[in-house]
């Protein structure tokens, strides 16, 4: 059972001219053998429940899937030194225990804010397995989709080490077709009751696809209104004219990888990242940097990634760190010597923030559900509410103000203001009356906030409670984007992987992929369980790479980036961005030229 | 004579958010657009077999069996005797649901054998009747001469009273 093999395959390039319609029938036709099998795909024993040892405190079980042969078990939950671990124990592969929260205090403060949502109500698959081998979405899933990833292609212009799904390691190019991508998105906006609005369009290197504005505008025409594209930005930093197509068909912001401001934690883009925001800030497209955070290659950079971000506030929006997922067989000390969880990450920031952003300023993604819940009870509407897993994610704005770094939660009563909002909530829930409970709310706003410790900019114009004023009255969101302009977002997302893996946080999930077939995975069924999901669905629509050679008369390598470093590092635009973050100049040019061969790019001139 | 299966459990709760709920379905066998009551003749152990079954119900609550697991949990298999070939099986089943924003809910559930899928659902938690959920059922799943005076007997925990 290790190597699962669909039995699917789909004769893709009689497709290359096919019309939505016929992407929908080979859809149906196609689906149930993509689905995973028990006995051939995974294993259910959930009957054996780990033990409590000794020192250890149970907080609770849940299921949990074996990393090495997928079967699903049971798994303890328990807290131990001040943390929190999960421990399952698979039949054949024995104990497997790994850190699940770096921090006991803070997951018990999190798990207050937990809001569970109300799914969907037309799911793609009938209820056949159980979690996870059901995805699709399924009728058990708890939360509706937020953002939806869709893979335009799986090739890439990079080859990082540790990458294992780009076109020319697996031997297949993945690469649906305009039509194809069509009947895709069209499978999102008929999600009810809360249709698909936000996307990200991703890959492999989606700035590779030819016809790429073609597909942001076709997406945008189909009623999406939020689409990022999560790019390395390589291609952005040559050709200034891309930042602007892509803003003009309607990009909203790009999701950049950025794992570091030296070359020494980011060999991937750290010299093409600069030049890049340049053309990006002259378009007028927004940027969140994502570094994903690695402990002992990264982790110590983290306060000069936030001082960057705001050295860049006018078109850096946000950053969001994600700490590393463990995938493929990794042995416990050498996960141990890499893993970092969340509330690590938010230690690691508030020491080198200097306190400046601390822990208290940090909340779990489904705070903010109240706020959703209360304008569904004012307008009668389901509305975009975010329930995912406390443990999932963490957020908060900073704003920056003269020198000096001000978290949101330095001037609003944050707490205080979400338990208020929760508890208008159940009042309408309840069928309390909508014009008294929003007069309340109205009254009231202005004594969450402390004006005196607001930075000066929203001091000036009160434009914090415009905002709320905007959304519960108006319901007008659009007021959103002008206040993301205004701060910087800090975001945390901690993808699972097989070792802490979680089915209660796979059920919560709002982040999917979009299938070939039109079903929609939670993103960590479909990269934690790739044999199953992505790698499965990608090379029954994928296409053999002569066959793509041969049809597109360009080969796989042909465009493979290489770097000539000199000039980048020698440029202004370089120079200027990093200037008062990191010292350029001691870094030995050497050091460059190394950084960038042993990631794996090459380089030219 | 075909045995149909169902479920009672009890749970509660803390992590990853507060959970208090107990669950049970009165089972009617159907004939000739008529049901009557279905005799429970045994209940057993929950087995692993068991969970998809269980899960298409909890489903309807966008809950799982991961919940459960989660808290202290109390579940039975009810076995129930259908004496006759029918039109298949009514199942009301009966939730008391402890959250701020939800109180007790009835779903009817009609299968066409154990491994079918639901045909519909009837989501009553607005409404308080017993005479209205007997004319829901009626009008939404074509059947007569419910027999509902003794219903919500499956519950065993706090009395689970409609007023």
């Amino acid at each position: 059972m290790t190597s699962p093999q669909a039995s699917v395959k789909v004769d893709y390039l009689s497709l290359m001219e096919a019309k939505e319609e016929d992407f929908r029938k080979v859809a149906s036709e196609v689906r149930s053998k993509l689905i995973p099998k028990q006995g051939v795909d995974y294993k259910v024993s959930i009957a054996l429940r780990p033990e409590l040892k000794e020192g250890e405190r149970l907080i609770t079980f849940t299921h949990s899937a074996c990393p090495y042969c997928r079967s699903l078990l049971t798994a303890v939950l328990f807290e131990r030194d001040g943390k929190v671990w999960i421990r399952k124990i698979c039949p054949e592969h024995g104990e497997i225990e790994e850190i699940y929260w770096g921090n006991y205090e803070l997951y018990a403060k999190f798990r207050r804010w937990q809001e569970d949502g109300k799914g969907v109500d037309n799911p793609h698959l009938p209820l056949a397995a159980p979690c996870p081998f059901n995805c699709g979405i399924c009728p058990r899933h708890k939360s509706h989709p937020a953002l939806v990833n869709i893979v335009l292609t799986n090739r890439c212009d990079l080859s990082c080490w540790y990458c294992f799904f780009y076109s020319e390691k697996v031997g297949y190019v993945y690469e649906p077709t305009l039509e194809h991508l069509k009947f895709m998105v069209r499978a999102l906006r008929e999600i009810s009751p809360v249709p698909v609005k936000a996307v990200q369009l991703t890959g492999g290197e989606p700035t590779l696809r030819d016809d790429l504005i073609e597909i942001i505008e076709m997406v945008k025409e189909l009623g999406i209104t939020h689409v990022q594209v999560n790019t390395h930005a390589i291609k952005l930093a040559y050709e200034p004219e891309l930042a602007v197509r892509l803003r003009r068909a309607g990009t909203n912001v790009l999701y950049v990888s950025f794992d570091g401001v030296t070359p020494y934690t980011n060999p991937k883009n750290h010299w093409e990242v600069p030049y890049a925001l340049e053309n990006c800030k002259r378009a007028g497209l927004g940027v969140v940097l994502v570094p994903t955070i690695i402990k002992g290659f990264n982790d110590h950079e983290l306060g000069d990634i936030i001082r960057f971000a705001l050295k860049h506030s006018e078109i850096v929006r946000g950053v969001n760190f994600q700490p590393v997922s463990l995938t493929g067989r990794i042995p416990k000390l050498e996960r141990e010597k890499y893993r970092i969880t969340i509330p690590e990450v938010i230690a690691a920031l508030e020491e080198q923030t200097g306190g400046e952003i601390s822990k208290e300023d940090w909340y779990p993604v489904p705070s903010i559900a109240p706020l959703s819940q209360l304008i569904e009870g004012l307008t009668g509407r389901s509305q975009f509410t975010l329930t995912n897993h406390f443990a999932c994610g963490a957020a908060t704005y900073v704003f920056k103000d003269g020198g000096k770094i001000i978290p949101i939660t330095r001037f609003v009563k944050v707490d205080e203001l979400l338990e208020y909002l929760r508890e208008k909530a159940r009042e309408l829930g309840g069928g309390g009356n909508k014009y008294l409970v929003l007069l309340k709310i109205l009254a009231k706003l202005n004594s969450f906030v402390e004006w005196g410790k607001a930075p000066s900019s929203l001091r000036r114009r009160r434009s914090l409670l415009k905002l709320l004023y905007k959304i519960l009255i108006k319901h007008d969101y659009s007021s959103l984007g002008e206040f993301h302009y205004k701060t910087l977002f800090l975001g945390m997302m901690h993808f699972q992987d097989l070792y802490n893996h979680d089915v209660a946080r796979v059920q919560r999930c709002n982040i999917f992929y979009v299938t070939p077939d039109g079903r929609l995975v939670p993103f960590c069924s479909f990269n934690v369980l790739p044999e199953l999901y992505r790698d499965r669905v990608q090379k029954a629509f994928g296409v053999p790479l002569k066959d793509w050679e041969k049809r597109t008369g360009v080969r796989i390598t042909d465009y493979k980036y290489k770097r000539n470093l000199r000039k980048l590092v020698e440029g202004e635009v370089y120079r200027r961005y990093y200037e008062g973050v990191v010292n350029i100049n001691s870094i030995p040019f050497e050091d460059h030229v190394n950084a960038s061969k042993r990631f794996g790019i090459p380089l030219s001139g | 004579m075909p045995i149909f299966t169902s479920f009672y459990l009890v749970c509660e709760a803390e992590d990853p958010k507060p959970l208090k709920l107990e669950l049970g379905s009165d089972i009617y066998h159907i004939l000739r657009g008529e049901a009557a009551k279905a005799e429970l003749v045994e209940e057993r152990e929950f087995l692993d077999e068991d969970l998809i079954k269980l899960e298409k119900r909890l489903s309807l609550l966008k809950l799982s069996y991961n919940d459960l697991i989660h808290g202290s949990y109390y579940i039975k298999a009810r076995r129930f005797l259908i004496p006759y070939e029918g039109e298949g099986v009514l199942e009301l089943m009966l939730v008391k649901w402890e959250l701020p924003r939800r109180l007790s809910e009835i779903y009817a559930l009609r299968w066409l054998d154990e491994e079918s899928e639901l045909i519909i659902k009837v989501p009553l938690s607005n409404s308080r009747r017993l005479r209205k959920l007997s004319a829901f059922i009626e009008e939404r799943l074509g059947l007569k001469s419910l027999e509902l005076r003794e219903p919500w007997s499956s519950l065993k925990g706090e009395s689970f009273k409609f007023k």
